[in-house]
């Protein structure tokens, strides 16, 4: 069976400073990554050229066994969703207007049907933003905007997700009930996630696979038992890290104390 | 603020037959309301009858057709520039077509090759704004912003430049023409045509237009292809931009105004912000020529001055009011 996604030989950055350098990736259904890296390693600019929205300096990017420049913009939108890293509530529309956007890639009609309405009004409801429906998407608080884009991607309903730091802005209850809708969503659904994380307990406890990206062309790619680990992720973030035994597992915290 | 925009519709096409019928029944000669639509219906040969079917009507019409071009013009513009200040002149088509019409009166062409070459002109501008703007990555549109503010204000030198050498006999007729004026030979089948053409365009592009509020970049990762749209809403907005300012000048204000008056009206989904922009920018012309042709009859005024008289206080009561709700 193909990959949802594979790359071959990726080179990523801009003139006279590579990011990503010969970069292999093959994401299978059922995984959840974790991209981590310093500020300025090339993350954004990887999800990105995944997505086809920029293309790499070299390199093969195939989505379920099809070339990505094989593929017009509408069929790629239907293999890959891409939550960007900044919100944006558009110009004059309403919540319900930006959560139906997702189903541009799937519409066969020039009208919004029925069935399209009462999917992005699921949609809102799973991110508890139903009563939000109809205010100016302007008015929305960073959080609710992250979640009214991520109802969106569920909308767009693509096999793989690449989500640039989806928890910015949402408070702790609702990082913990976004993660799990997210992986109830694509993980357990024989769909695959990536995500853009600053937290390493994300990568410890939410991934199954984590992508390390050290900003100067090195990285190193595997499952996350292996690389999700104080030792390894240390000298990447540049901070002492700590691993505490708890009935449930063991916690991955940052040190704030060492300097 | 959200009205049902079926209600909207209604408005506007009750807006629009209104302005028609008040343009049927505004001159110097009084023609009775029951007359004017009886002579709309059955050709008698009177004066009356060709004032009507000769003069009002197809002045009327093409005052529709041309408000709604730059409406819609306008609403594209804005689109593609992702700002609200956009209008069909921000990218200096108007100046091409005006340099190459101020040029041609300057050297004495006959009157009917003006159209002609202020589209031409309004085309070369374009050509040239969109190759300089092609090169590199420029997902916001600043680049093509940039190059078309820099091409107008290269234009309005040289529109300075021919008012400054043009002998003062000639000075007003380039000033109507710089200001927009309908008392030029009426097309009413060919402006009416070009923005059924233009509409028609843009509520193809309806849908994706909705996604590029979002950015170029969010729309593109959600299946619009931003280059194909960029150039399509270029061409479709130029287009309609060079068939206004051939057939009737500069008009301004419409094309600006008109998008944002229907937004505040409640109308954000460009499947109806577009018919709608077209309805409320016709009739908004249709309004101020017929007091262009009538506020000091028998002398006329360029239509230009009345769509700012009429539509600055109208806008700023909108705008008023939607800040206290």
């Amino acid at each position: 069976m193909n990959a949802l996604l594979e790359a071959c030989g990726l080179h990523i950055g801009h003139p006279g400073r590579p990011l990503v350098q010969d970069l292999h990736l093959r994401i299978e259904p059922g995984q959840c990554w974790v991209v981590l890296g310093p500020n300025g390693a090339g993350k954004s600019t990887l999800l990105r050229v995944l997505t086809g929205l920029t293309a790499p300096f070299s390199g093969e990017i195939r989505l379920q066994g099809t070339p990505l420049q094989a593929l017009d913009a509408r069929a790629r939108a239907r293999h890959i969703g891409l939550l960007l890293q900044q919100g944006n509530p558009g110009l004059h529309n309403r919540v319900l207007e930006l959560v139906l956007a997702g189903g541009y890639a799937r519409k066969r009609h020039w009208w919004d049907t029925q069935e399209e309405m009462a999917t992005a009004r699921a949609a809102l409801d799973e991110l508890g933003l139903a009563a939000l429906a109809e205010q100016a998407a302007e008015t929305l608080s960073g959080g609710e905007l992250r979640r009214a884009e991520i109802a969106r991607l569920l909308v767009q309903d693509p096999p793989l997700a690449l989500l640039d730091e989806p928890l910015n802005h949402l408070d702790i209850g609702q990082q913990v009930t976004v993660m799990s809708l997210l992986r109830r969503r694509f993980v357990n659904a024989r769909r695959a996630l990536l995500l853009v994380a600053h937290d390493p307990g994300l990568a410890r406890h939410i991934a199954t696979h984590c992508l390390l990206l050290s900003g100067n062309g090195a990285w190193e790619a595997g499952p996350a038992a292996e690389l999700a680990t104080a030792q390894r992720l240390a000298p990447l973030l540049g901070r002492a890290l700590r691993e505490f035994d708890t009935p449930s597992g063991s916690l991955l915290a940052i040190d704030w104390d060492a300097d | 603020m959200q009205r049902r925009p079926e209600r909207l519709l209604t408005f506007g096409i009750a807006l629009a037959l209104g302005a028609l019928g008040i343009a049927l029944l505004a001159g110097s000669v009084d023609i009775p309301a029951a007359e004017v639509a009886r002579l709309l219906l059955q050709d008698d040969g009177s004066i009356a009858d060709r004032i009507i079917d000769q003069l009002r009507l197809p002045r009327a019409l093409t005052a529709f057709g041309i408000g709604g071009m730059l409406a819609v013009a306008g609403v594209l513009m804005q689109v593609l520039l992702r700002n609200p200040l956009g209008d069909p002149y921000v990218l200096g088509v108007s100046g091409g077509a005006a340099v190459a019409v101020l040029a041609a009166m300057l050297v004495g062409v006959g009157a009917t090759w003006l159209p002609p070459l202020a589209f031409g002109g309004a085309l070369a501008s374009m050509l040239v704004v969109f190759l300089l703007a092609q090169r590199g990555e420029d997902p916001d549109n600043r680049r093509l912003l940039l190059t078309g503010i820099v091409m107008a204000a290269g234009w309005s030198a040289l529109i300075g430049l021919v008012l400054s050498l043009a002998p003062p006999l000639q000075l007003p007729g380039m000033l109507f023409w710089l200001m927009g004026d309908l008392g030029g030979a009426p097309r009413p089948g060919l402006a009416l045509g070009v923005l059924a053409c233009g509409l028609a365009g843009a509520l193809w592009l309806a849908p994706q237009l909705n996604l590029a509020g979002f950015g170029m970049t969010q729309a593109a990762a959600l299946g619009v292809d931003p280059r194909r749209l960029r150039g399509s809403l270029f061409v479709l907005s130029s287009l309609l931009t060079a068939g206004a300012v051939a057939i009737a000048g500069a008009i301004g204000f419409v094309g600006l105004v008109t998008p944002h008056l229907v937004r505040l009206l409640g109308a954000t989904d460009h499947r109806w912000l577009l018919p709608l922009s077209a309805l409320l920018g016709g009739s908004l012309l249709v309004l101020a020529d017929t007091l262009a042709r009538t506020l000091i009859a028998p002398a006329q005024l360029p239509v230009g001055v009345l769509t700012a008289l009429l539509g600055v206080p109208v806008f700023l009561w909108l705008l008023n009011r939607e800040g206290h709700s």
